[in-house]
């Protein structure tokens, strides 16, 4: 990895470059923003490191807030740090940014990743920035998948369901969607249309809460890259939106509800609404109070992975 | 190197170089890659500690030793008597004190401190680089860390442009 076509490394990190590029962008990550652009301007290698776009969405989710996302992550944390002064500045060096489109260079045994930039050359690869590209970049739809293995069933009854699944394990139930309303608005468009206006809330591994309007979040769904993207998961849209409720009915094997003895004030998250593009999602975890869950996808694909757990 | 206590439970950690240490779990629970290892049940009592030698893990223990929450650490700043503030302000001198090591020490410690996991000493160990960075010059920051200015003019005037925002 060090070999061939990594001969500016050296040089262009200095006594930094004993260290791993994933570490190196760790160090990075802990700068300010405006140290983050002067380096960029110390040596070749340092201005890769400095506009990775993980970056730059690391440094906006640290802030937090309400997001509206500019086409890169770099663009959108100057633009909320007011760091870009002037509309037409801020355009030029749009422009300038979204030349950075990411080229693969394939030379013999190894894949080289650079930022097309006239200024580069051959000289730096790194095969962490490499797989982290590749992860953010990679499309799933050629990706094959199966049927499952959880049984499907149709027009299930309540005593069938609770003396076979429920608490016992899951099954994938037919027909009880068709009818909603939801089935036919809730597709992306119709619902920029409807509620493109409203603030949803955002979900993301850090504790700062990000909050999106609809139509911001569908463009930035629409232009983003990311290797988990931010995606939509708000338990309180009842609430901001009560005709989304109207939309869909509580199937009657679900009718029981234990959280009914409880106030509503008292009454924990129960509901969400779930919008997110590919590659996004959570990852192993336990429903929370160790609930049980129904789940209706309404267009699209998710996949759900469970773990028996002995 | 810990002192052992009654009730304490030890933990065996190994350097590639063939050192043992014993320290109480809580320390080397201080790592969050130990801990998961403990925690999911994969660690025996010993565990081998691959890529950082008995120098550098000797260190990091010392650190571990000196942050493990009160009750159970060792030396005079764990005594009930102290209050919480000037605890910080000793865990801040003893930090400055620790950091006090050539360069390649200090790499190896960040490298340490990224793989086991130690937040607090990654945060620590990257500082003096971030301190090297931080409102330095641009010749400055290469003389700092021997970085080589490898622009031709005109593409250094390009990326200076580009990145003015960052220098006002």
């Amino acid at each position: 990895m060090e070999s061939a076509g990594n001969d500016r490394r050296d040089a262009a990190l200095g006594s930094l470059a004993v260290l791993p590029d994933e570490l190196l962008c760790a160090i990075v990550d802990l700068l300010e923003p405006t140290d983050i652009g002067r380096l960029a301007c110390v040596s070749s290698v340092m201005y890769i490191l400095c506009n990775e776009e993980p970056l730059w969405m690391s440094k906006y989710l640290s802030v937090g807030g309400h997001l509206e996302y500019k086409g890169s992550w770099k663009k959108t944390t100057l633009s909320r740090l007011s760091l870009c002064s002037g509309n037409s500045e801020l355009e030029q060096k749009a422009r300038h940014f979204d030349g950075m489109v990411h080229l693969l260079y394939v030379c013999s045994i190894c894949l080289v990743y650079l930022p097309i930039h006239t200024y580069f050359h051959a000289g730096f690869n790194s095969l962490f920035l490499y797989r982290r590209w590749y992860r953010c970049f990679t499309t799933l739809s050629n990706y094959s998948f199966d049927n499952g293995h959880v049984e499907r069933k149709d027009d299930l009854s309540l005593d069938h369901f609770h003396s076979q699944y429920d608490g016992k394990g899951p099954v994938l139930l037919g027909k009880l969607a068709e009818t909603w309303p939801a089935r036919t608005k809730w597709a992306i468009q119709q619902l920029v249309h409807d509620y493109g206006e409203v603030t949803f809330r955002i979900s993301q591994r850090s504790p700062k809460k990000i909050i999106m309007k609809l139509k911001d979040y569908v463009s930035y769904m629409e232009l983003q890259h990311d290797e988990d993207p931010l995606y939509i998961f708000d338990d309180k849209f009842g609430e901001t939106t009560p005709a989304l409720l109207e939309d869909y009915r509580v199937p009657h094997l679900f009718q029981e509800d234990l959280f009914g003895v409880l106030d509503y004030e008292q009454r924990p998250a129960f509901r969400w609404l779930i919008i997110g593009p590919e590659r996004s999602g959570a990852s192993w975890h336990v429903d929370p109070g160790l609930t049980s869950a129904w789940n209706t996808l309404l267009c699209g694909r998710k996949r759900i992975s469970c773990l028996l757990v002995l | 190197m810990a002192t052992r206590e009654a009730g304490k439970k030890m933990i065996m950690l190994k350097s590639p170089d063939g050192m043992e240490f014993e320290v109480e779990e809580a320390v080397a629970m201080e790592s969050q890659t130990i801990r998961k290892m403990i925690e999911d049940d994969c660690a025996d009592t010993a565990i081998l500690i691959p890529n950082i030698n008995s120098k550098i893990l000797s260190r990091v223990i010392e650190y571990c030793n000196k942050h493990v929450p009160t009750t159970g650490a060792t030396g005079a700043a764990a005594s009930d008597t102290v209050a919480p503030a000037a605890l910080a302000e000793d865990l801040k001198i003893w930090d400055a004190e620790f950091i006090k090591v050539n360069r390649a020490t200090r790499f190896n410690l960040i490298q340490a401190a990224s793989y086991l996991n130690i937040k607090g000493l990654l945060d620590l160990t990257s500082q003096t680089t971030i301190d090297t960075i931080s409102d330095n010059s641009l010749e400055e920051i290469r003389s700092f860390l021997s970085t080589k200015n490898d622009y031709l003019p005109e593409e250094e005037q390009t990326i200076r442009r580009e990145n003015q925002w960052a220098f006002q």
